[in-house]
């Protein structure tokens, strides 16, 4: 009985966690003319494989501080990569002259103002602080 | 006192691994990397070098365990100057072919971007010969303690005074890499008997492309060049050849002009696949070098590698194999007397060359922190000879003594590094 009883909690516990982890979204300037993006184009704008929207509009990406929460649950779901396999890939971009990391803030709510104001910016924080300056293009 | 210095020194890496880069205010950026590493062989009869037309000594016949063969450190200094204009410039420290430990400079370029997704690169860079050229002495990003011996001693040219343009489009799901170069460079290195020598190569000429398609990138790649290799080996055995000539015998003219690496028409293609879904990677290179001087062999090598990454542990197997394509014995010219001379000469001439090799790897990459990789590997090395031929048995390995160079070798390598980015 105490093992079933664990059992439960163990996925209950799972499902917490997952559900927990869907709390951020992706988001650009309501004055944006991009309305949605799928995941791999998002990875690629994160990753410096592409400095483009869809649209061929400029796209700069912009980053919340390694270690954040933010931070990892976005490259979590959406590049799918780890802090050590996220270290190897900037530095095989920035040690051959290819590329460098994308600007970095310290929270959501310095991601949130600075899309707000700038249309080529592309940015991920908690769902809990969109505001109507900008708009989700993507909810993992 | 050696202690503290040795603590001090250990202590100032651990501090700055912490740090993400060094920002050094206006638009200025500082980044190293590096690695510290030992490597013990079986084999006390000649020395496993990572690279052997570059590397005089490494474990082995010098001594046990070695230091030298994967100790390195680089440092990079970005300098951006706008959105579209920026330098950098990477001075790398290893074992060079004169032993020497003297920092190199490996990139120093101007990079401007012509069009939103065209940039141009002028100064010296490293052309992008293979799939992991760019990134070669870059441990930390590769999955191995180095990159498989046998293919990436095929085209030892680590850099170039020259341009490249980095074209990067994207047509649908597809990411495109055009990366066309052109240059020349000098650089020191090893020729038979481990002896010093200059290699120029003019003219180089080459491409890479790449596709990258989800989890999923192909890669191709040709470069050819103009070779000069200065040596006294080589110097000597031409003249000696020409003088046999100068007596009339025809072959021995011949055999001058072939042997002769001046100015000679080298080429290296490569193809490559790398498929890394996160969880799993294999990536795989295969090239073949032709050249038309026998100082200078053609050359088949390849190698295949997998890894699975548990969190912070990732276990990998590689195999890899170089295959020397070229004769390694003459014994062509007839000519009474003075056609054995021919023959011994040129059969050590063709002998200078890398000889066959292959590699089974087992490792074990260990990310316990961020910026630091601890990495295990077991190396079993086998050469062997070509028809049993004396002298053709000495792989990719340095001083390599008689007995090592006359028959197949069986070698198994432990290795331990550390890498750090920063």
């Amino acid at each position: 009985m105490k093992q079933i009883k664990a059992f439960f909690l163990a996925v209950t516990l799972l499902f917490t966690s997952y559900s927990a982890q869907a709390e951020i979204v992706v988001v650009v300037s309501a004055q944006s003319t991009v309305e949605h993006l799928d995941k791999n184009k998002i990875a690629a704008i994160f990753l410096g494989k592409t400095d483009t929207f869809p649209n061929g509009i400029q796209s700069v990406p912009i980053e919340q501080a390694e270690g954040t929460k933010a931070y990892e649950e976005f490259h979590h779901l959406v590049t799918e990569k780890s802090m050590s396999q996220l270290n190897a890939y900037w530095s095989k971009m920035v040690f051959s002259g290819k590329g460098h990391p994308s600007k970095e803030v310290s929270n959501g709510a310095e991601v949130l103002k600075l899309i707000a104001a700038n249309p080529s910016m592309i940015g991920y924080l908690e769902k809990s602080l969109v505001d109507d300056k900008i708009k989700v293009v993507f909810a993992p | 006192m050696k202690i503290n210095h040795a603590n001090f020194f250990v202590f100032s890496i651990l501090v700055s691994v912490n740090a993400q880069a060094i920002d050094l205010g206006y638009g200025f950026t500082l980044k190293g990397f590096g690695t510290g590493g030992l490597v013990n062989s079986s084999n006390d009869n000649a020395d496993f070098v990572a690279n052997s037309v570059l590397q005089p000594n490494g474990a082995g016949t010098s001594g046990n365990p070695s230091l030298v063969v994967d100790t390195k450190i680089g440092l990079q200094l970005d300098y951006k100057v706008n959105d579209r204009l920026s330098f950098a410039a990477q001075g790398l420290s290893k074992q060079q072919y004169n032993k020497s430990f003297v920092p190199v400079l490996e990139w120093a370029y101007a990079k401007f971007k012509l069009m939103p997704e065209l940039d141009i690169r002028v100064g010296r860079i490293r052309p992008a010969i293979y799939m992991l050229s760019d990134y070669l002495d870059v441990n930390y990003v590769n999955p191995w303690v180095r990159p498989p011996t046998e293919f990436y001693s095929s085209a030892p040219i680590s850099h170039m005074e020259g341009v490249d343009f980095l074209w990067r489009p994207t047509t649908g799901d597809i990411s495109w890499l055009v990366q066309p170069y052109y240059g020349v460079t000098e650089l020191g290195l090893l020729t038979p008997q481990g002896v010093a020598g200059q290699l120029n190569a003019d003219h180089i000429l080459g491409i890479n492309l790449s596709a990258s398609y989800s989890d999923f990138t192909l890669r191709f790649g040709y470069a050819q060049t103009e070779l000069t290799i200065h040596s006294d080996k080589f110097s000597q055995a031409t003249a000696l050849l020409n003088g046999i000539c100068n007596y009339g015998d025809q072959t021995a003219c011949y055999q001058a002009s072939a042997a002769s690496p001046l100015g000679k028409h080298a080429d290296f293609l490569s193809v490559g696949a790398n498929w890394d879904n996160g969880d799993y990677f294999v990536l795989g290179e295969y090239g073949k070098r032709t050249t038309k001087t026998y100082a200078v062999a053609d050359v088949t090598s390849w190698y295949l590698s997998s890894g699975a990454r548990f969190k912070k542990i990732t276990p990998y197997i590689t195999y890899s194999a170089f295959h020397n394509d070229s004769p390694v014995a003459y014994g062509g010219d007839t000519t009474p007397g003075l056609g054995n001379i021919v023959n011994q000469i040129t059969t050590a001439v063709m002998q200078g060359n890398s000889m066959d090799q292959n590699t089974l790897s087992l490792g074990v990459r260990y990310d316990f922190m961020p910026n630091l990789a601890l990495k295990g590997q077991w190396d079993h090395v086998q050469t062997s000879t070509k028809s049993g031929i004396p002298g053709s048995g000495s792989g990719l390995f340095a001083i390599p003594q008689p007995d090592f160079a006359n028959g197949g070798n069986q070698v198994d390598l432990f290795s331990v590094t550390l890498d750090f980015v920063f």
